[in-house]
Formats: C-alpha cells, structure tokens, sequence
C-alpha cells in the first residue's frame, strides 16, 4: 500500500529547552486509508509531532513527506493536511454551514457553491439539519462533528486529530469513535490520532506508536504492544501491573512464584522481568488444588472495586499479584486463593532494559517484592 | 420585568439630565449675540458666535484635529494589536521589559514627556504634524494596548491555524479570521486613540510649537481673551459632537463593517 505521510529523523527543540524532552523521532510512516495512533502519557510531545507534521512549527532538521511530496518548510496552507483539535475552535462569527464551507471559500468558491459543498459534508456527519445554526448553540459533541465536517471539506491527503473526544462524555465519544470508523471507510481516510485513551486506542488504530519524553519506544499492532512490551516502561503504559524480577533459561522463567515456560520471542536468558496484565491472570477458588504449570496458591490482601469488575491483590510467598475479575466471583481479603498465569500471558523482558526503563520513568511504580 | 422596564423609565431620563444639564448653557451660548448676568436666558439671539468661529478658522482647526485623531486611531490600533497579540502569547521574559515600556507613558505626566521630546522635534527639523502625531501615538499607545489585550486574552491563537490548514495564508488568516472577531476591540482601541488626539493639548501645543492649530488649541487661545464666550460655546459643540457623530457611525456601520470583512 502506498505511504500517504513519512516522517524522518525528524528533531525539534523546545524553548527554553530544559523545560521540555525534545523530540527526535527517527521514523515514522502511514499508509494511505490507514490510521496512525500516537499513544502516550501526558507531555510526551504527542502534539508537538502533530503540530511539526501539520507545519504549525518547524523542525530543528528531518524531513516530513506527505503523499509524494516533501512538504518540510512548507507552510501549512500548502501542505493539504487536515487538523482537528482537542478544543473545536469553530469560527464564532460563521453559521455551522459556512465553518464548514470555510475552505472552499479560501479556494475561491462562489459563497452558494461552498455552501452546498459543506452541506455534503454535514450530511456526512450527520448535522445536514443543523447547517443554519449559530455555532455557539451548538453541544461539545455537535460543535466536534462540525469540526470534523469543516477538516474534511477542505479534503486533506492526511487528517491529524488531536485527542479530538477527549472533552466529550464517554456516549459520545463513542459516537465519534463510530463516525470516524464510518467516515475511514467511506472517504478512505488516512489519519494520524493522537490519544491516551487506551481503548480510543484499540478501536480505531491500524498501528499504534507509543510515544515518550519525545521518543518512540514501540510501534505495531495495539495488540503486540499490550501483550508483547518492548521493555518495562511500555508494559505500564499499556496499563500493565504485574512484573516478577527473576531471571531466564532455556525456555523458563525461575522467580519467587517457581519455575514456568515463557512462549518463544520473549528474552533470552538472563535476569529478567516477567510482564503480565491483571486481566490475564485466572482467579479460581483454592479448593480443590489443581497444580498446574503457573499456577500457585496466594493470599487475598486487597479487594478493590473498579466499575462492574473488581481488582485483587494476592499475596505469593513475597510477591505480590493483580487480577482482575469479575465483581460476583471476586474473593474476599484473607481468602487463600489459586492464580494461574497463562502461557500466552506471559512475557518477559531483559532485567536491563526493566532497570534503565525504571530508572527513566517519571512515574513511581513499586517493583514486585516491594510494598504495594 | 415589569420592575426592569419602571427602573430603566426612571433612570433613563434621570442620566440625560445629568448629561445634558451642564450642556444646556452652552447650547444656549452658541445662538447668544448678548446674555449678560443676571439673564436666565441670552437677551439677544443671534450666530456672532457661528460667524466669529468662521473668521477665526475654525473650520481649519477642526479639519487639523481630524487628521491628527484619525492618523493617531489609524497608527495605534495596528500597534496596540501587534503589542497586545506578543504581550498576552510570548511567554519570552523580554515581553515584560517591552510592558514596561509600553505603559511607561501612565506614570510618566504627559508635559515631562513633551518638554523631553520638543528638542530632538526641532533639532531634528521633524514636520510639526508628524511630530504631533507620533508622540500623541506614544501617549494613546498603554491605553488601546490595555483594551485590545483582554480582547487578545480571549483570543485564541489557535482559530487562525485552523484557517492556515483550511488554505489560508497568514495574512488571509489574519483577514478572514482575527479581524470579524476582533472588530469591537479594534474599533474601541481605536474610538480611545482618536479621542485622546482629538482632546489634546499639550502635545500639540509644545511640539507642534504653534505651528500645529487644532481645535483645543483654537479653544484655549479664545477663552484667554474676553467676551467669545460665543464662539467657544460653538468649539465645545462641535468637539462633542464629531466624537458622537464617530460613535454613532460607527454602531450603526459595525454589523455591516463585519459583513463586508466576511465576503472578503
């Protein structure tokens, strides 16, 4: 399939320049009808590669290619890139109809034949009807699709948006989740999204980048960097809680928790981190005993209730393990518990790359053996 | 909504008479050939008054202040808008030492200023006019500043991006997209630089070392001498009233101003 953007060896410093990581993104491609999910925590400079891409600022050295062209140290007029942000920032003093015929009007369109242009446009977002409308009447989920309708009209090579749902309640934006699947398939959309919604994530991504402090830490399918972290601090980004340190051999993986097979492609031998998700982990009854390869007998110490599920914490010998369960069968505190850790769950990195990944990150985590 | 519609009914006519009261006599002084005390109205009515300011140039003057305000508005606003738009977005520390400067002319009295300036005007052989317009420029600049940055605090840079990746270049951006929602700010940033040239004195009689004759200075110069209590009433009209007038213009012109912009 054919790149629709490209960026490379792409470097740019904020100001004053201590205040913020830079950003030195050494590769980064999306596929013509295809969606490019940046994903990370707050401050990575998510936006400030949107903002680079869009020509809103310019790089310190890299190129940015968009459809066949190198549009570096082009303005952004000339670049045919689209840029819905978080906030809507519809023009006030236009009707919904004529927001959205804005760029046509730029192109040189008569105001009747922009007019019917948008019109299009706001059918496709379902707000045909609403065209007359003075935009400050409009709801936060109104005013995005109007934001979204006024993008496309100007029909960019490459729609960036900026967690564009982020200020919306959770019904509508799944709303919007649903409409820019719709639109992607209709209009052949290309997209670049930025989000820290996981979910937002898993839902519209074709590939997913996970940004940090300015850097790539792993791109590919949401699925790989959920089950298959490239290192420690990916696994906690993805939300994940369980690491065991210990180390590999031929296969195993021995820790605090015994010995257990960890699936080809996970570390080579040595000291190592074992990365599970709290979902993976199977909570079953302690009675009557089962053994199984990775499975051992814990304590409850913790029940929380986190929306219909409940999360536990389990004590095994010195570690500690999360699960998380469904809220009707979750143990009580003090129950003695059998938690089993599948053999596709589990995924180990090299203790190394855990270590230096630890030491980066601005979050504190408490690594397993230390107090939860 | 009853209680709404009583109190403005009561208050409005209350606040035209506390207007127009200090009004009325020179109203009246201006078709006043000879009202002498202790007469509650002129004994004589006539347009001395009319004619003598005719004689005296009058209509110069006012012309000289009109192109002095206008030139000062016209001046100040793009000023204060490029000042106002790096005050409120430049997070650079220099902004501060810019503020500073900028409002500097508040703390500083205006005739400190003027007699620091007058001697590099001459020395430097600067048109008496210019030289009036650019100080009376420094001195309206803190104040259409003032205004236009909490209309600039409101602004979001970000409307004129979304018009850069709709295909607008910047100067179109600017066109198509501050200026509809900044008109009411630009028009009070400059309604306020203009009157501070039309209501000057000082500047233009220092700097434009008499040479400079607006309506203010025609004023002064008359009351000094006796018995033009005639022509001054006319003077004090018309300053009120071109200010009006530009008032009234303007709210009426202001949704078509904005319609005009729009089309553009």
């Amino acid at each position: 399939m054919k790149i629709a953007a490209e960026v490379r060896n792409l470097k740019y410093e904020y100001w004053p320049q201590k205040m913020t990581n830079p950003i030195d993104i050494d590769h980064l491609s999306v596929l013509a009808g295809e969606t490019l999910v940046l994903f990370g925590p707050s401050g990575a400079g998510k936006t400030t590669i949107l903002r680079l891409i869009a020509g809103l600022l310019t790089a310190k050295s890299g190129s940015i290619t968009v459809g066949s062209q190198d549009v570096t140290g082009v303005p952004p007029h000339l670049r045919n890139i689209g840029l819905v942000f978080q906030e809507p920032l519809l023009f006030p003093f236009n009707s919904v109809i004529d927001n959205v015929g804005f760029a046509a009007r730029i192109r040189g369109e008569s105001r009747s034949k922009a007019r019917r242009s948008a019109l299009e446009f706001l059918q496709l977002v379902g707000l045909a009807d609403l065209a007359q409308r003075d935009v400050r009447t409009l709801s936060g989920g109104q005013t995005q699709r109007v934001s979204l309708a006024r993008s496309l009209a100007a029909r960019p090579v490459v729609l960036l948006l900026d967690e564009p749902f982020s200020a919306l309640d959770l019904d509508t934006r799944s709303e919007m989740q649903e409409l820019l699947i719709r639109l992607r398939e209709h209009l052949r959309l290309t997209m670049i999204l930025v989000t820290h919604d996981q979910r937002e994530a898993a839902i519209l991504a074709d590939c997913v980048v996970l940004i940090s402090k300015g850097k790539v830490l792993q791109k590919g399918k949401f699925e790989d960097l959920y089950s298959k972290p490239c290192d420690h601090n990916v696994h906690r980004m993805m939300g994940g809680k369980n690491e065991v340190t210990g180390f590999t051999r031929e296969g195993y993986f021995h820790s605090d928790l015994g010995i257990m097979s960890v699936p080809p492609g996970s570390n080579r031998d040595g000291p190592a981190v074992l990365l599970v998700r709290q979902e993976s982990v199977l909570v079953a009854s302690a009675t009557p005993l089962v053994s199984r390869e990775g499975s051992f007998l814990g304590r409850v110490v913790e029940n929380r209730l986190i929306g219909a599920r409940a999360e536990i914490v389990a004590k095994v010998h010195d570690t500690f393990i999360r699960a998380e369960v469904a809220q009707s069968n979750a143990p009580r505190v003090g129950d003695e518990v059998l938690l089993h850790i599948p053999l596709d769950s589990r995924w180990t990195v090299s203790l190394a790359s855990a270590t230096k990944a630890h030491e980066n990150s601005n979050q504190s985590y408490s690594l397993v053996g230390e107090a939860i | 909504m009853k209680t709404r519609l009583l109190r403005e009914s009561t208050f409005a006519p209350l606040l035209g008479i506390f207007f127009l009261l200090p009004l009325m006599p020179i109203l009246l002084w201006a078709f006043a050939d000879r009202w002498t005390y202790p007469g509650r109205t002129p004994q004589h009515w006539g347009v001395r008054g009319i004619s003598q300011f005719f004689d005296d140039g009058g209509i110069g003057s006012v012309v000289k202040s009109l192109l002095i305000s206008v030139a000062v508005a016209a001046l100040a606003v793009p000023l204060s808008s490029a000042a106002a738009s790096s005050l409120i977005h430049s997070k650079s520390r220099a902004s501060r030492l810019v503020e500073a400067i900028l409002f500097s002319p508040t703390v500083i009295p205006p005739f400190v200023l003027v007699m620091g300036l007058s001697p590099w005007v001459i020395r430097f052989g600067i048109p008496p006019t210019l030289a009036v317009v650019i100080t009376l420029v420094v001195l309206a600049l803190p104040y259409s500043t003032f205004m236009m940055r909490s209309a600039y605090a409101r602004y979001d840079p970000r409307w004129e991006e979304e018009a850069r990746l709709l295909g607008a270049t910047r100067f179109g951006a600017v066109v198509r997209v501050r200026l509809p929602i900044m008109t009411r700010a630009f028009i009070a940033a400059a309604i306020l630089a203009f009157l501070i040239g039309w209501t000057d004195y000082i500047v233009t009689l220092v700097i434009g070392g008499g040479q400079v004759i607006t309506l203010p200075l025609l004023a002064a110069s008359s009351s000094s001498a006796p018995g033009n209590d005639s022509v001054l009433a006319v003077m004090s009209i018309i300053s009120i009233a071109i200010p009006l007038l530009a008032l009234a213009l303007i709210r009426r012109s202001d949704s078509t101003l904005k319609n005009e912009v729009l089309s553009l």
